[in-house]
């Protein structure tokens, strides 16, 4: 026998043993064994006495016996002979006796062997020894062999299944996106946001290694027969400098079947410089490629070439509608309770629906189950303060996180002459949280958040607006093989803006969004190779479109209010990940999405083949409550596929289609705080889209290197873009001031990426075109007369570094670079004189570019110390923006001075390199 | 609307975030020049105007070209249903086509076109049939405010009707002003001589059109009213309210079309350069040509009745600002024309003779010439006559 099995295998029985050596009838006959190997003289005692004995080779090779013995005492005579000879005899089950050198077996379980409150049950049979364990083990130690499952299905063909939850050792918490693969890599899997994993595997004998980033990297030794479970405790990683640590996210690039997803931990956020050290998730994602926005100040982004509306920001499971605070100067979501973020710019899960581009989801932690702590900010312009703890010991823990700006001592410093510096600009937010754990199968979440902006100027004009996001979600394991998550959100956004200026027109105009949404998702295993994932999405709209109220006693204005539009939207999936070898995997997924806009609602009908306006209105229809007024429905399909040549080389491709039925629509180039969103209804088509990609994936040196290039074409019908002066604002017909267009975006981008190791980072290059087209011919001067043009933020060269360099385990440097093509803009042609003054001709919409935009910025940032004993942690932040200085043109525009002088200018948001200094306590 | 938020929201990103705006040139424009543009708007019971002028390229004007290439040469006719044209009564050498039909006792109800049959590029252009709208009446008024130090305008108008709706107000300010020293010589290209009259240096008149689109519509109120609308807002320092000021205000009654068209023609050229300003876009006015369906036309021809008013206020109890003199340059009566005239080139001026010392006191022209200041000393018909002529 091999000596390594053989000596798990007897640590093995010997876990299960229990009695005593035996007494056993034995044929009368002495013994008398002069200087024989232990081989011989064990077959001989094997015959005669029915014992069967167990050792090692290696160690027994030399060793010469001399036992004599009458034939009932030959067991205790041997086991004389071998201690002289240094070795021991154990008992070994009933009839078995295991010789090993220096120290016995034992004979007995060691008491704490299982941890409190697991079920065991010992099963004694035939000298094989088993233990079904019917709850999980939980697996703390890298050098205990774990045996899993039931030994009679040991000899059984196929793989068995593994799963269990990931959890980090000092506070409970779960830990997602931790990997788990076996040491030949070829079985693999992730764990989720639960800390939830299941791996399928060979039976018998494994090493598994468990990688996560901020986690040490650990092992485990299993024997695993069948189904079953094992928990593992990981640690958190205290140094994690010296030599290259293989991490996780590595294997992710090559053996996710999904192409274009990005995930950035929360931890990471941090490092990458920002404008006023405001780290800000909605920036982190625009340094990914293929992610574009339109210029600094702006809240929204494009992926792949598609709209600011056409990303669905989840938070929670709740939907976010308006992605910044202050116009796109502060992020929405408070960075310390984040705990990842995952944008999905290519194959779109059909769990997901209703946006046709992409898909960021952010979720926010647990609170820490074990004890309060909380940490504390102050940056140059905001401030926060989070909180967390337990409320019962290792089943409910809370959060809860507050973030508030005083930016009103800036505006304090403007000249006051220019009217503006009794201004004031403030927001605040809440996160709050709690998670509660019924038991191992059922968990309960609960979140809220908060937030509320206002800004107003010389008493003038005030402007606020609110995000309101709850949620609920139970997630319950159904079954070895399912799971089931439940959740219901509800979603509100609005706001107000009010105008002073002249008391007679003085008005209040207020728009409110709300969103009430219920999803039941389930996912089963089927066999080893289906993981089945299926549910239904349901959304309840409903839209104020428009209040507008006089203001102030002096005001003539008359109200006017726009009738509420409200719309249903639902949708069943169904999606397979089948794995048919570890090499081939699909991804196929489907998604029928019913929508209907709901009466009570007034609406026009106009005459068909014409452009619409109020000369062509038709007919008022009156349509009843609950009526369905315009039904619209139809598939979309999901479907991926990733072959992979080696463990570190794989070929992935996809296709997605998807339709939206709510739309933005705004006429300035960036998110303004008037832009409003409009539900699809008889007269206006929800958009529809499609993507094909595909791309290569390859790992190098050792996986420290990832690698990928991804090309992609997208179609986009049915985008809403307004008509020429268009009237966005309480327009009682708004459908005839927009037009429906068609879009086009297709592009390359390549990726380097190293994870973890002292310099780390990524660097990427895309290139990508996005076309617009308004070919309706109804429409009577379509723009640029019905030729493609350029969408506002079609950039075709991009490239983005991001790079963090350790230089201690407690400072670090970090770098971001970002250059990309100037983006279009509208330039006039010519000039008249008329009314006074000289006006500006404007021809073809996007014809030039401003120039070309580069930045970098440097940040050096100071962790707290690493001695786990100091009351608080604090870290400190010091960076420069925008270090060239460049003054990266926002806009080129002509204006008329007056009489006589055109002029023309260009506009500059950050203009000059821009300090900044954030210090951070954990505590 | 929007636009004050817009415009308020730029200004604190704008402050907020270091921005900058800087003259800058961008290459590659492309000119399109020579569009016709005509701007006026046919009136039943008044005179009126019409101004036919030519568009230029972006470039040239970019570089500082002010010159506005006016058609003189057009064959300009109002035209009505019936087919009864109307002929301008002259032109300008600025394009000016004048008419006035109003003693032809137009049928204020009918519809009127105009007709232009152009020299330059031989095309014919027609404005669609408009019907006449009535001007409503408007009240002037000025304000004084002492916080914001500003001298305000004030329009008030009414329809009780509700048809008006839609306004649109030209100016023409006219104020006069005076030099810091009244002088009493001036030189000759020899030597300093006495003035023979009045002093044509002291008082200058001096007038200005508007040179912003200035609108308002109503349709979001109870009732068609426009109260206390700043029309112009003049903050204490200037020039134009040193003396007397004088506005004469013209409100016209537009169509909503007419309106759009003028309110997009003001956002392209006012409303940009913002962060959030709207892209800028074309609509179509209301000329087009009849020979050449892709030939473009820039302006809106409205047949309407404007209504003006006059406002005069003096100004003179308003604080003066003054600039700081410099010291007197004196110079002798006999000095040589030679070095009289370099005086001159640094733009210095005579304002006194002193027989007696045989010397002349000179000072900076701008404080010494109204006429620097692009003013003429010619007194306005309208001016009323209890304000000093000089």
């Amino acid at each position: 026998m091999r000596p390594l099995p053989f000596l798990i295998t007897c640590l093995c029985i010997v876990c299960f043993a229990g009695s005593p050596i035996p007494a056993r009838t034995q044929d009368r006959q002495d013994y008398h064994f002069r200087y024989v190997t232990l081989d011989s003289l064990v077959k001989v005692v094997e015959k005669k006495t029915g014992y069967r004995f167990y050792y090692s080779k290696n160690q027994t090779d030399t060793l010469l016996l001399s036992v004599r013995s009458r034939q009932e005492e030959i067991i205790p005579a041997l086991n004389r002979a071998l201690q002289e000879a240094g070795f021991f005899l154990s008992p070994v089950g009933e009839n078995g006796l295991a010789i090993t050198k220096g120290q016995g077996l034992l004979s007995s379980l060691p008491s704490e062997f299982y941890k409190a409150g697991e079920d065991n049950k010992a099963d004694f049979e035939n000298g094989n020894d088993i233990i079904t364990a019917n709850g999980s083990q939980v697996a703390d130690s890298e050098n205990r062999l774990y045996t899993l499952g039931n030994p009679e299905q040991a000899e059984m063909k196929g793989s068995v299944r593994l799963t269990g939850y990931i959890r980090d050792e000092t506070t409970s918490q779960p830990s997602a996106g931790i990997s788990i693969y076996t040491e030949d890599k070829k079985y693999h899997a992730i764990s989720d946001a639960y800390g939830f994993y299941s791996l399928s595997l060979p039976r018998g004998y494994a090493t598994l290694i468990i990688q996560g980033f901020g986690y040490k990297d650990s092992h485990r030794l299993i024997r695993i027969f069948s189904e079953s479970s094992l928990d593992i405790n990981i640690a958190e990683e205290v140094y994690s400098l010296s030599g290259i640590v293989i991490s996780a996210e590595k294997m992710e690039n090559v053996r996710n079947v999904q192409l274009g997803v990005e995930k950035v931990r929360a931890d990471r956020i941090r490092h990458i410089p920002m404008a006023f050290g405001e780290a800000d998730i909605i920036k982190v994602v625009l340094t990914l490629p293929g992610v574009k926005s339109v210029g600094e100040a702006s809240g929204g982004f494009n992926v792949r070439g598609g709209a600011s509306d056409q990303n669905l920001i989840l938070f929670n499971d709740g939907t976010i509608f308006n992605s910044a605070h202050l116009f796109g100067l502060f992020s929405l979501f408070n960075n310390d309770i984040v705990s990842s973020l995952e944008l999905y710019k290519s194959s779109i899960p059909a769990r997901y629906g209703g946006r046709i581009s992409s898909v960021l989801e952010v979720n926010s932690r647990e609170g820490n189950k074990n004890k309060i702590t909380g940490s504390a900010g102050i940056g140059l312009l905001t401030t926060k303060i989070t909180l967390e703890g337990p409320v019962v010991k290792d089943k409910t823990s809370f959060i809860l996180a507050g973030r508030t700006t005083y930016s009103d001592w800036l505006l304090g410093l403007i000249p006051e002459n220019s009217g503006y510096n009794n201004g004031s600009a403030n927001f605040y937010d809440l996160n709050a949280g709690i998670s509660h754990k019924f038991n191992e199968n059922n968990h309960l979440y609960v979140n809220g958040y908060f937030s509320r902006d206002r800004f107003s100027f010389n008493n003038e004009n005030s402007y606020a607006y609110q995000n309101v996001n709850t949620s609920v979600k139970f997630r319950s394991i159904l079954s070895d093989n399912s799971t089931m998550v439940l959740s219901a959100a509800y979603d509100r956004y609005n706001y107000r803006t009010r105008d002073t200026s002249l008391a007679s027109n003085a008005y209040d105009l207020a728009y409110k969004l709300q969103q009430i949404s219920a999803k039941a998702d389930f996912t089963t295993r089927l066999g080893l190779h289906h993981k089945l994932n299926y549910g239904v999405n349901a959304f309840l709209y409903y839209i104020h479109p428009g209040t507008y109220t006089p203001f102030g006693e002096a005001s003539l204005v008359e109200s006017d209010i726009l009738e509420r539009e409200q719309a249903l939207e639902s949708a069943l999936y169904i999606s397979d990940t089948w794995e048919i070898n570890p090499n081939l995997s699909f991804e196929l997924g489907l998604r029928y999405g019913f929508y209907s806009a709901l009466g009570p609602k007034n609406y026009y009908l106009y005459q068909a083949g014409v452009s619409r306006s109020e000369e062509s209105i038709t007919e008022t229809v009156n349509a009843p409550g609950g009526k369905f007024i315009k039904p619209y429905h139809g598939p979309e399909l999901r479907l991926s596929v990733r072959y992979a040549f080696t463990p570190t080389f794989s070929l992935k491709a996809g296709f997605n289609s998807m339709r939206q039925n709510i739309h933005m629509l705004s006429n300035t180039t960036i998110i303004s705080p008037t832009d409003i969103w409009k539900l699809s209804d008889a007269n206006i088509k929800p958009q529809q889209g499609w993507q094909a990609a595909a791309g290569l994936y390859k790992n190098l040196f050792d996986n420290t290197l990832e690698c990928s290039i991804e090309g992609y074409y997208k179609n986009i019908s049915d985008y809403l873009d307004y008509a020429s002066s268009a009237k966005l604002l309480m327009n009682h017909h708004i459908e005839t001031d927009v037009i429906e267009t068609q879009g086009k975006a297709y592009g390359v981008e390549v990726m380097l990426k190293r994870s973890l190791g002292r310099l780390n980072g990524w660097l990427s290059y895309t290139y990508s075109r996005t076309l617009l087209r308004q070919n309706d011919p109804s429409v009577p001067n379509p723009v640029n007369n019905g030729q493609w043009y350029p969408a506002a933020y079609d950039k075709p060269h991009d490239v983005k570094l991001v790079g963090n360099f350790k230089i201690t385990h407690r400072f670090s440097f970090s770098m971001n670079l970002d250059y990309s093509t100037g983006r279009p803009i509208t330039l006039p042609v010519g000039s008249y004189y008329y009314s006074g003054g000289w006006r500006l001709m404007y021809s073809d919409r996007n014809a030039h570019r401003i120039p070309d935009y580069f930045r970098m910025d440097l940040s050096f940032n100071i962790e707290p110390s690493h001695k786990l004993t100091l009351l608080t942690h604090s870290s400190v932040t010091i960076g420069v923006y925008n270090v060239t200085g460049r003054k990266n043109p926002y806009s080129v525009f002509f204006k008329s001075d007056g009489h006589n002088n055109v002029n023309s200018y260009m506009l500059s948001i950050f203009g000059c390199p821009i300090p900044y200094i954030t210090y951070n306590i954990k505590f | 609307m929007k636009k004050q938020i817009i415009k308020a929201c730029t200004v604190l990103t704008g402050t907020i975030l270091i921005s900058c705006v800087v003259p800058y040139e961008p290459a590659a424009l492309t000119d399109r020049e020579g569009y016709i543009v005509v701007e006026g708007n046919i009136s039943l019971t008044s005179p009126f105007t019409i101004q036919i002028s030519r568009s230029a390229g972006i470039s040239s004007v970019q570089s500082g070209a002010k010159n506005i290439k006016y058609e003189r040469t057009a064959n300009v006719y109002v035209r009505d249903r019936q087919n009864n044209t109307y002929a301008p009564v002259s032109v300008s050498q600025f394009g000016e086509y004048l008419f006035d039909f109003s003693s032809q006792d137009p049928d204020p109800t009918g519809e009127y076109q105009l007709v232009i049959h152009s020299g330059l590029d031989g095309n014919t252009y027609e404005s669609e049939f408009e019907q006449a709208t009535l001007s409503g009446t408007m009240e002037l008024s000025y304000v004084k405010d002492e916080t914001a130090q500003e001298f305000r305008i004030l329009v008030n108008s009414h329809d009780p009707g509700k048809n008006s709706r839609y306004y649109y107000w030209t100016y023409i300010e006219t104020w006069d002003y005076v030099s810091r020293i009244r002088s009493d010589c001036y030189f000759n290209g020899i030597k300093v001589v006495k003035v023979q009259e009045p002093s044509y240096m002291y008082r200058c008149w001096k007038s200005e059109p508007a040179s912003d689109i200035l609108l308002l519509e109503t349709t979001n109120l109870s009732e068609d009213r426009v109260k206390d609308f700043p029309i112009r807002k003049i903050p204490y320092k200037n020039i134009r309210i040193s003396q007397h000021y004088s506005i004469e205000v013209t409100q016209t009654i537009l169509t909503p079309q007419a309106y759009e068209y003028l309110e997009t023609m003001r956002k392209n050229s006012n409303d940009v350069g913002d962060l959030f300003s709207p892209q800028p876009n074309e609509i179509r006015g209301n000329i087009r040509c009849v020979n050449d369906p892709d030939a473009f036309a820039i302006g809106y021809i409205s047949v309407c009745n404007s209504g003006r008013q006059r406002l005069s206020v003096d100004c003179t109890e308003l604080p003066e600002v003054y600039e700081t003199l410099l010291e007197d340059t004196i110079m002798s009566l006999k000095s040589r024309p030679y070095d009289l005239s370099i005086l001159v080139g640094l733009c210095y001026s005579p304002y006194m003779i002193d027989e007696q010392m045989g010397v002349s006191f000179w000072n900076l022209t701008r404080c010494v010439d109204c006429r620097y200041f692009g003013g003429e000393p010619v007194r306005p018909s309208f001016w009323p006559e209890v304000w000093p002529t000089y």
